[in-house]
């Protein structure tokens, strides 16, 4: 298998007010995606999780500084010219965000906006566009396509029109889709038709996707690969089915714990403190603030990322925290 | 137990704009339900359902159209008179879903705690500095907080503070308008616990609108469910989630991610 994405001791920073330098967001990320895999990247706030999107959009925020590799298909985005990186970010890449609402233009009808790129960069006339976008819009589960293209953004609720995102992101036949927080807005039963849509329409495509969210249970039903990042790094990477349900760093374990359960009520187990950026991480773990199994050494040392099998933790006592940490994660 | 709150046959219509002249929204229709004292009663449904007007309307913020509440056995009326809005905020109090939006950022927590016993109890000014340390204390605030402004402090931190306001006057019922929602797991879990232990500490009764299934089922001994503005069902929350009796809650079960879980989509039809 080739790797669609290839990110590689990614380091990114950027300006902060009160601040003299410029501090990190993002800190030696490492994370591959293969052609036509489903990765999630699961975080809280300030992990660094849509900043990763940008980074592989490469549509850093002013004044960034960005160091290491991002590659697309073995190319690396950051020597692009102007003209392949268009074409880059607008044929190869499908991008869906969290609030269908401020990434759609409200005086446009929805044709419009799901002909106007592809039509741009030439990819289709606009008749032609007009039928495939039609053609989508039925695939997606809104069979009154003709209709709903002449209709615009208010008229439509925000699941469908999270739908009418979806499809614009397929519209260039891209080979690999971002969705950042795609269905946090949602409601939970039309979080789970489109998350249905999407997952059928993906691998009917064979398209890769990096699907970003601060939902674990979620991430793991429908992505391959998990990876659980903390203060701009990842702590843990590995098949999603044995994430979710095997952890290995206390991080992840103590994210599933204090998940309220659906079928159970049981004093929930926190983490102290709040998710802390990475500029506040210090040298140590990421993690070593606000771990209940944090030693001397983890306060003071970055463990790097250990590889086993398919799984990768970043912790010193990965091996010998095993048995606590299953409990901990159960709980 | 008596009840505490007695809803009948409450409704509430907006006037919108529609392609012909004003129509009517309705968000509540002939809703009927009671909070027993000392109870965490969850209102549960998706966005639209009238879940969010319930609320306001128990908090006093917007009138009903018809119908009636009943709280503690004296109606419920939208408080007219300055005397009337604070003799309700002693008995009724509201946390709301944003805590960026809600507080004052620039207010410090002392000051700001000290200002809502003041306006109720005024004079002894020995007991109101006692009172912000235990309000502090009881939301898991260190004394130092005292001194900060809502605008230094984090989103979990912020929803700590509000929760401090609104037991200030000791109030018979909290609301609470998805006063999770916006919180990190992680932290959402610690003002989860704090809502127990206040509740069992202090004998609060909670009206908890969410719209996570799993977060009411740590909080709420019972459960409302709603569907465009109508109750769909209502009963112990174990009952409720466990052996679900409406097509429309089991439903919502369904959608819920949990490990082994996979999305699938609705058969019923989407407008």
């Amino acid at each position: 298998m080739t790797n669609a994405i290839e990110i590689e001791n990614l380091r990114i920073d950027l300006p902060r007010s009160g601040f003299r330098k410029r501090v990190p967001v993002i800190n030696d990320l490492n994370l591959c995606i293969e052609e036509g895999e489903a990765v999630g990247l699961v975080g809280e706030s300030g992990s660094g999780k849509s900043m990763t999107t940008r980074a592989i959009m490469h549509l850093l925020p002013d004044g960034a500084q960005r160091s290491g590799s991002v590659r697309y298909r073995g190319q690396e985005i950051a020597d692009f010219d102007r003209r392949t990186l268009a074409l880059y970010r607008s044929r190869d890449l499908g991008v869906i965000f969290q609030d269908p609402r401020a990434h759609i233009n409200p005086l446009w009808t929805i044709g419009d906006f799901l002909v106007e790129a592809v039509v741009a960069n030439r990819q289709m006339l606009r008749a032609e566009a007009t039928d495939r976008a039609i053609a989508l819009l039925a695939q997606v589960g809104i069979s009154n396509g003709s209709q709903r293209i002449q209709q615009y953004p208010h008229q439509l609720s925000g699941g469908l029109l999270q739908r009418v995102m979806i499809v614009s992101a397929l519209m260039p036949s891209p080979a690999f889709i971002l969705a950042d927080e795609i269905s946090t807005a949602l409601d939970v039963t039309v979080q789970s038709e489109v998350m249905a849509i999407l997952s059928e329409l993906r691998q009917s495509n064979r398209l890769g996707m990096l699907f970003i969210t601060h939902d674990l249970d979620l991430a793991a039903a429908v992505t391959d690969r998990l990876a659980i990042m903390y203060a701009g790094s990842i702590v843990e990477v590995g098949p999603s089915h044995e994430i979710s349900t095997a952890p290995k760093h206390p991080y992840t374990a103590a994210l599933m714990a204090s998940r309220p359960s659906l079928t159970e009520v049981r004093r929930l187990q926190t983490v102290p403190g709040r998710p802390i950026s990475a500029f506040e991480a210090g040298n140590g773990c990421v993690f070593a603030s606000r771990c209940s199994f944090a030693a001397a050494r983890c306060s003071v040392e970055r463990p790097l990322a250990r590889q086993e099998k398919d799984r990768s933790v970043a912790c010193h006592f990965a091996a010998d925290l095993a048995p606590a940490i299953s409990v901990a994660a159960s709980q | 137990m008596t009840g505490l709150l007695e809803v009948r046959n409450l409704r509430k219509a907006f006037q919108v704009k529609g392609a012909d002249g004003l129509e009517e929204l309705v968000a509540l229709e002939d809703l009927s339900f009671d909070l027993a004292r000392g109870s965490s009663l969850a209102v549960v449904g998706e966005s639209g359902s009238g879940k969010t007007t319930l609320a306001r309307i128990i908090a006093g913020l917007q009138p009903a159209t018809s119908g009636s509440v009943t709280f503690d056995g004296k109606p419920l009326a939208p408080p007219r008179r300055l005397v009337d809005r604070i003799a309700r905020a002693r008995e009724i109090q509201m946390v709301f879903q944003d805590p960026f939006g809600s507080l004052d950022p620039i207010q410090r927590l002392g000051s700001s705690l000290e200002e809502i016993l003041n306006l109720h109890y005024p004079g002894d000014r020995a007991w109101r500095r006692r009172r912000v340390d235990e309000l502090l204390e009881q939301v898991g605030l260190s004394q130092e907080f005292r001194e900060r402004t809502p605008r230094s402090l984090s989103g979990g931190q912020r929803q700590r503070f509000a929760i401090a306001k609104a037991i200030a006057l000791e109030p018979r019922l909290i609301v609470l308008d998805e006063c999770v929602s916006a919180l990190d797991v992680s932290v959402q879990a610690q003002v989860l616990n704090l809502l127990s232990d206040l509740r069992q500490a202090l004998g609060i009764s909670y009206l908890f609108v969410s719209h996570d299934l799993a977060v009411v089922r740590q909080v709420c001994d019972q459960c409302l469910v709603m569907q465009f503005g109508k109750l769909v069902e209502m009963g112990p929350t174990q009952l409720v989630l466990n052996a679900p009796q409406e097509p429309y809650t089991k439903s919502l079960l369904a959608a819920v991610p949990r490990p082994g879980w996979r999305p699938s989509k609705r058969t019923q039809v989407h407008q």
